[in-house]
């Protein structure tokens, strides 16, 4: 996350799904390698399979990781905007007045996910969800910063210069 | 709606993933279970774990590897023969060499030969092998096929390292080799697994174990499954076998097997 000056078009931070919602995908690689390296180990030869092996392994790495840059959150004081894509991108912008007369704001969070700090942040307006920013670290910092801001967007003149 | 197809797509691709891995790694158990040098045979590891294999593996199909009355022994490929922990250790001295013609797996091969004109190709390349009277062939880890009769030799696979007169070609893949019909002086394989070696009408002597021993006079020797050292000179005439040996068949003036 990174944090600079307050200004309306500068970015407070900057929030990217969590590599902690991809460990099921990391897990899958790392034991591919490691079935691979014990198989070289014990001098099994099966080189279609290992080359299989590898190549499902890496898949798995790039896939976490790619799932992680294709979604990103940026935090203004005014607007949250949510980027999607990476070569070819949807931006949609999420102004906080708005949602002034926002109902909910929830964090979902399973166990594994409550064990490991990451979660789900809902900003449900009037009209339902408005938003979700998903599988982020610390979901319960960044519900309590979007909180603030709405408040700041509901009453401008209390906003601290 | 576009929210709702990504999330379904990720956790299709999840899915496929994690069971795909499962799968995988049921593959490498089974593979690992298998590991014994003798390559992959996924039907073999299934039957030695499912059946808590302990029976005598000399009732499994033994009628059909020998015809006790005529001591012939059929040479069968079924794998899981090669699976038994019976074996025979025995030693055998004959002056017949076998005729061999398959793929057999050595853990040290040794040739001494001075025939130049035979081509040696070592990854493809030709061996240069000029002005050299006596030449001693060295290879570890030798997987391919053997093919012997009479006094020529040919061979074709790959090893982990070959050394010719001192000279070691050794690589992190294997190196291939092969030639065809050399003649040699001597060759003796070490750690041998051979599937099967017929031996024509010979003398010799032959021990089993301490038990037994026996004077080969006129006889054929057949061995299913060999394991050992193999050694073949040229100038003694005697083909020398030490090591162990599923199932031993010797026919002439008296017929018998061993399992």
């Amino acid at each position: 996350m990174k944090k600079e000056l307050v200004d309306n078009n500068k970015c407070l931070m900057t929030i990217r799904k969590s590599r902690k919602s991809c460990l099921l995908e990391y897990s899958c690689g790392i034991f591919l390698l490691l079935l691979l390296g014990i198989s070289v180990l014990k001098r099994i030869y099966q080189p279609k399979l290992h080359y299989f092996v590898l190549s499902l392994a890496l898949f798995s790495f790039v896939y976490a990781e790619g799932s992680r840059l294709f979604v990103r959150y940026k935090i203004m004081p005014k607007k949250t905007i949510i980027i999607k894509g990476i070569i070819k991108q949807n931006r949609k912008n999420v102004y906080f007045h708005p949602l002034g007369f926002v109902t909910d704001i929830n964090v979902k969070q399973g166990r594994l996910q409550r064990l490991l700090n990451y979660g789900t942040i809902y900003v449900q307006g009037a009209g339902g969800i408005s938003f979700e920013i998903k599988d982020i670290s610390h979901p319960h910092q960044i519900m309590n910063v979007i909180e603030d801001l709405i408040e700041k967007s509901k009453h401008p003149e209390k906003k601290k210069i | 709606m576009l929210n709702q197809q990504l999330p379904n797509k990720h956790h299709h691709t999840r899915f496929y993933l994690v069971m795909i891995t499962l799968i995988i790694g049921g593959v490498f158990v089974l593979l690992f279970l298998n590991n014994d040098g003798n390559g992959f045979s996924l039907t073999n590891a299934i039957i030695r774990n499912t059946n808590n294999f302990t029976e005598d593996i000399t009732a499994f199909n033994y009628d059909e590897i020998f015809n006790a009355k005529s001591g012939d022994l059929r040479i069968t490929s079924d794998p899981t023969l090669a699976k038994s922990d019976k074996n025979i250790v025995f030693s055998l001295k004959f002056d017949k060499y076998p005729k061999i013609d398959q793929e057999v797996q050595i853990g040290n091969l040794e040739l001494n030969f001075n025939d130049l004109v035979t081509q040696i190709t070592i990854n493809d390349n030709k061996l240069e092998l000029n002005n050299l009277q006596d030449i001693n062939l060295l290879m570890n880890n030798f997987n391919g096929k053997l093919s012997f009769e009479g006094h020529k030799l040919s061979l074709s696979g790959a090893a982990k390292r070959i050394e010719v007169n001192g000279v070691a070609f050794s690589s992190e893949e294997e190196i291939k080799i092969s030639f065809t019909e050399l003649g040699y002086k001597s060759f003796t394989l070490i750690k041998a697994s051979i599937n099967s070696l017929e031996l024509d009408e010979g003398n010799g002597d032959l021990i089993v174990g301490n038990k037994l021993e026996y004077s080969l006079a006129g006889d054929a020797v057949k061995l299913l499954y060999f394991e050992g050292l193999l050694d073949m000179n040229q100038e003694s005439g005697f083909l020398t076998l030490d090591g162990s040996t599923r199932a031993l068949g010797v026919s002439g003036d008296l017929n018998f097997n061993l399992k």
